[in-house]
């Protein structure tokens, strides 16, 4: 019959298009950009994408496009032999279009088809419009992590959740385990985002310290609420990833001694404020007058004095009663351009 | 055929009767008369009016400067001065190439007129410079001897175990040492104004201190005869707001002038261009010189070029970038047209620093067009792309100093300011290029480095972050341990082998190679090329919060590819790898780096590096995320084309090319960073090029 009627059929054949998908891999229920091009002088102008159920998913005109930059195709000299007051005609132009559908909710392969339409209706041969759908990735962030804590402490560490095809993470449930996985604590995404993000939703969570001085390792979970307590229980539902986080809050010795340390700049005796002031595992920030106090355990350290641009200083030694330490820090003023190269 | 004959109407001209397309605007200025027929003298003239009659010319002139910077600008007022016809193409809208951005730190020495003024204790004729000098008369005190004697002094080893000074060509150095202290008077002769001197620029030797700094007193008015610029296009009225006038907002210059005085290269270029104007030189912008013509391709004298056009599109509004000024200036747009030169061509387009294929063949790795040169979005594409070495080549020149290219130990860098491609050059709205760079970027220092990790284009760390940006220093005066010379302001000891010797150099060698673990081949590295790709500084929102750094435009821009920001650290990887134009490879280890690096905090040791050795370490942990470009910057070049003293241009039988001249960066040989080395080879050339022929 198709042969039939192409053989009889005045119409010009449709060629079937070629398609681009960006992206060939992404989130279930994200957007999939399509994008067909037929070459130049094709007939069709219009391109529909249907799903492998045969519906209709996307519908959208071709048009010519000039292929270097913006300047429109410059006409060729007529051919040698070409009659004399017949003018080349312009070149015809490629036609390309693209549209944004939305990716089917489920994971997995996916196949649609692409067919070019001519003015009359007539649909030209499928081309496949292959890409692939995954779970949603959703990361943990861990922060806020006090670099010690004591012995019957507890510590308050900030938890988020982010999906990277952007659902609301609010009122999921973010699980702390211990090492072994025993669930030691449980906390509800809250409905604001943490800020300076824009689907970051988080909740405190508290960590007790260790019995013991050491590092004690820690991991936490993300999961989505039921369906059925969902805010809009009638929103597809994605399958999600999610990627774990881990962390390590570290149990130290009560402290026996202090360290005080008091910053100044070199070059005018000026106190430094809010420098960095680390004696590795504690740190702070020196105040206003230059000045930090930092309740360490005995031992050995390297004491650290640095930031707000200038030059690092370090300090190995031992504790083993309360100390002063002065520290003149030296600007780390960047060259001008004038300097290093005039 | 046609849109020469609109051309020729637009601009009211005469169509030739010849049918040729010959034509001398700069009749009235031209000493050799109207057209190639008037030049007479030498034989070798006369065969080169008979080659260039035989051409179809779109312009006729005596000399063709290639390129309006800091070897241009001096050659076009040179050749004017002596009664030439001249005609500055540039490929830029504007003029002052790379000298515009530039500090104007301008080292030239040899007992010249600032060293003098400075010595006896004096001050400028207007009265600007009012501060005493910054450096004894012992360490002023200079001859153009001491100066050839330190430029090719074989003994100095700098602190990348480099020889700055040894391979530089002697004729020329010989030359240039003979020609600084005319070149101090010539530049001060035309409006260029110099603060006290202060020390000596790289390249410029160990003996004796050299360098001012140009410089304007602020005023009411810019007035280029007067030395006065307003706060506005000084650019220091609004810290965000940078001047067409200035692309670099001025430099405050009162330790070494006045109160209220400015530096940086808008001191030097501006009033340059100003009296080449005003002298008469003719400025076409937008015009790429792209080849030579000579007689034959290896034999007799070059006697024009082909140029093109060029424009620069400004991309948001769609319009050409005009020049500041006006007057002089010679708007043609046809794309292709041929220039007579009557008496030479004078070669001053800069260097190979912004052409990787030509710059990888001395790095490789720099062959990945990932990094720019300095002053890219100032300067456009067209800038430092080797035309002038590939042209010279083209008609037999050969090449000198060709391994200085590598061997100025800050050629190429790891710049402290993130998060724009143009990294090198500093610059706020305001300015008609701005927009091609998107940002300004941010300013981190060295120290800043301590606050984030940077990673390659994989997402994986390479190096001890806090010794990325450390650069080796540069010999030059006053010298000492830190120049790498055991000896410091006039203790040093010219041409002693002290100065290099085995133990010493051991001693004072102080380079880290982070910047070569930056271009190292990585996961991502693909053949042909094996591009190490763009690097990415990671940071938290409480680095950003410790330092206090904007991230807001004019520093950052979301949308140019050069900052990216995000919730987690997975969709950061993403989103650089979305909207980065280099970025060429997911960075896939991203994640894992950062969690890896957040467990050597908590450790507080980092076992690949070892940062903590001598910077205390940060996590990177508290959302929102940061990424912000980290650019490998190659600078400027020192190979290039090779020349007499007259700076003409050698062919490869040691022979002049006729009619065909070079200097600045165009030019090998000659391992002087910046300024001094341009200004005196445009000084020289426009001098010898306006001589020829009679």
């Amino acid at each position: 019959m198709t042969a039939h009627r192409e053989m009889t059929d005045p119409e010009p054949v449709i060629g079937a298009p070629d398609i681009a998908v960006s992206p060939a891999e992404g989130p279930a229920g994200g957007p999939v950009t399509i994008t067909a091009s037929l070459p130049p002088g094709a007939k069709a102008r219009t391109v529909q994408i249907a799903d492998e159920t045969g519906a209709e998913r996307l519908r959208f005109a071709l048009s010519p496009v000039a292929t270097a930059g913006s300047t429109p195709p410059v006409p060729p000299d007529p051919l040698p032999d070409a009659p004399e007051g017949v003018a080349a005609a312009a070149p015809p132009a490629p036609l390309t279009g693209q549209a944004t559908a939305q990716a089917p909710a489920t994971v997995g392969a996916h196949r649609w088809q692409a067919r070019c339409i001519a003015e009359d209706g007539h649909a030209g041969p499928p081309a496949p419009v292959v890409f692939t759908t995954c779970a949603h990735r959703v990361n943990v962030v861990v922060w806020d992590v006090p670099t010690t804590v004591e012995p019957g402490q507890t510590a308050r560490v900030r938890i988020g959740a982010r999906c990277t095809a952007g659902c609301a993470t609010a009122g999921w449930t973010l699980v702390l385990r211990d090492g072994d996985g025993k669930v030691h604590a449980r906390a509800i995404a809250g409905n604001s985002p943490w800020r300076g993000t824009e689907a970051l939703h988080h909740a405190e969570i508290p960590v007790a310290a260790g019995e013991e001085p050491g590092m004690r390792r820690w991991r936490v979970e993300a999961i989505a609420p039921d369906r059925a307590s969902a805010p809009d229980p009638t929103a597809p539902a994605f399958d999600h990833d999610v990627r774990p986080a881990e962390f390590g809050l570290r149990t130290v010795d009560p402290p026996r001694h202090t360290v005080a340390v008091r910053v100044r700049n070199r070059r005018d005796g000026s106190p430094v404020a809010g420098a960095r002031v680390v004696i590795h595992p504690y740190r702070t920030e020196t105040d206003g007058n230059g000045d930090a106090r930092v309740p360490v355990a005995p031992g050995r350290y390297t004491l650290y004095v640095s930031g707000r641009g200038f030059i690092p200083f370090r300090l190995p030694g031992e504790v083993h009663a309360d100390i002063r330490v002065n520290v003149q820090l030296d600007e780390d003023r960047p060259l001008s351009e004038a300097e290093l190269w005039g | 055929m046609t849109e020469k004959n609109e051309t020729d109407r637009e601009e009211g001209r005469e169509k030739p009767e010849t049918g040729i397309n010959r034509r001398d605007f700069f009749a009235a200025g031209a000493a050799a008369g109207l057209g190639a027929a008037a030049i007479g003298g030498p034989s070798a003239a006369t065969a080169a009016s008979h080659a260039a009659d035989n051409m179809e010319w779109d312009y006729e002139v005596d000399i063709v400067v290639c390129g309006a910077g800091c070897a241009g600008l001096p050659a076009a007022i040179r050749a004017r001065d002596a009664g030439a016809s001249v005609l500055v193409l540039d490929q830029n809208y504007d003029a002052g190439g790379r000298m515009l951005h530039s500090g104007a730190f301008t080292s030239l020495g040899g007992g010249d007129a600032v060293q003098l003024r400075d010595m006896a204790g004096e001050g400028d004729p207007d009265g600007y410079v009012t501060v005493d000098p910054v450096e004894s008369p012992e360490e002023l005190d200079d001859n153009p001897d001491l100066l050839f004697t330190d430029v090719t002094d074989w003994s100095i080893v700098d602190t990348k175990a480099q020889s700055p000074y040894r391979y530089n060509e002697r004729e020329n150095m010989r030359a240039w040492a003979d020609n600084t202290a005319p070149t101090r008077q010539f530049l001060m002769d035309n409006y260029v104004r110099f603060t006290r001197i202060s020390g000596t620029h790289g390249g410029g030797g160990l003996s004796r201190a050299r360098a001012p700094f140009a410089f304007y007193k602020l005023g009411d008015v810019t007035d280029i005869r007067a030395g006065t610029i307003t706060r506005e296009d000084a650019g220091v009225a609004d810290l965000e707001r940078t001047s067409p006038f200035a692309p670099v907002q001025m430099q405050d210059a009162s330790a070494f002038a006045s109160p209220d005085t400015v530096r940086n290269g808008a001191a030097l270029a501006r009033p340059l261009e100003f009296s080449a104007r005003e002298k008469g030189a003719k400025f076409m912008f937008n015009r790429h010189f792209d080849e030579l013509i000579r007689e034959e391709q290896f034999a007799g004298r070059v006697i024009g070029v082909k140029a093109s056009y060029t424009p620069r599109i400004h991309p948001q509004t769609g319009e050409r970038l005009e020049s500041l000024w006006q007057n002089g200036n010679i708007d043609d747009r046809r794309e292709t047209i041929r220039i007579r030169a009557r008496k030479g061509v004078i070669l001053a387009s800069g260097g190979m620093s912004g052409n990787p294929e030509i710059r990888g063949m001395f790095y490789p790795a720099l062959r990945d067009p990932a990094f720019p040169t300095s002053g890219s979005a100032l300067l456009g594409d067209g800038a430092q792309d080797a035309s002038a070495m590939k042209a010279a080549m083209k008609v037999g020149a050969n090449l000198s100093g060709m391994q200085q290219n590598l061997s100025y130990p800050t050629t190429f860098h790891i710049d402290s300011r993130l998060g724009t491609r143009d990294a090198y050059t500093s610059m706020m709205p305001g300015h008609p290029t701005f927009d091609f760079r998107g940002s300004a970027g941010i300013e981190v220092g060295n120290a800043g480095f301590e606050e984030f990790i940077v990673v390659n284009q994989v997402g994986k760390r390479f190096f001890n972050e806090v010794r990325l940006p450390q650069r080796p220093s540069n010999s030059r005066y006053p010298g000492g341990p830190g120049a790498g010379v055991p000896n410091a302001g006039i203790d040093h000891v010219p041409t002693d082998w002290r100065n290099c010797r085995h133990e010493w150099v051991r001693e004072m060698y102080d380079y880290d190679h982070g910047l070569d673990a930056a271009l190292a081949i990585n996961e991502g590295s693909e053949p042909p090329h094996y591009y190490s790709g763009p690097l990415w500084a990671i940071m938290d929102q409480d680095a950003v919060d410790r330092m206090g750094w904007e991230m807001r435009y004019p520093y950052v821009n979301p949308d140019n590819g050069y900052y990216f920001t995000a919730d987690t650290i997975e969709e950061l990887a993403r989103k650089i790898n979305a909207g980065h134009p280099y970025q060429r490879v997911p960075m896939r280890h991203l994640a894992d780096t950062v969690e890896t690096w957040n467990g050597y905090v908590e450790t507080g040791e980092d076992p690949e590096f070892e940062r903590h050795v001598e910077a205390p370490m940060n996590p990177v942990a508290t959302p929102p995320f940061y990424a912000l470009s980290v650019m490998v910057i190659w600078h400027d070049s020192y190979g290039g084309i090779r020349i007499n003293g007259r700076n003409q241009v050698i062919d490869l039988e040691g022979q002049v090319i006729p009619g065909l001249y070079a200097g600045g960066e165009a030019v090998g040989g000659f391992n002087k960073h910046g300024l001094g080395k341009g200004l005196v080879h445009g000084y020289i050339a426009g001098g010898v090029a306006a001589a020829e022929l009679g």
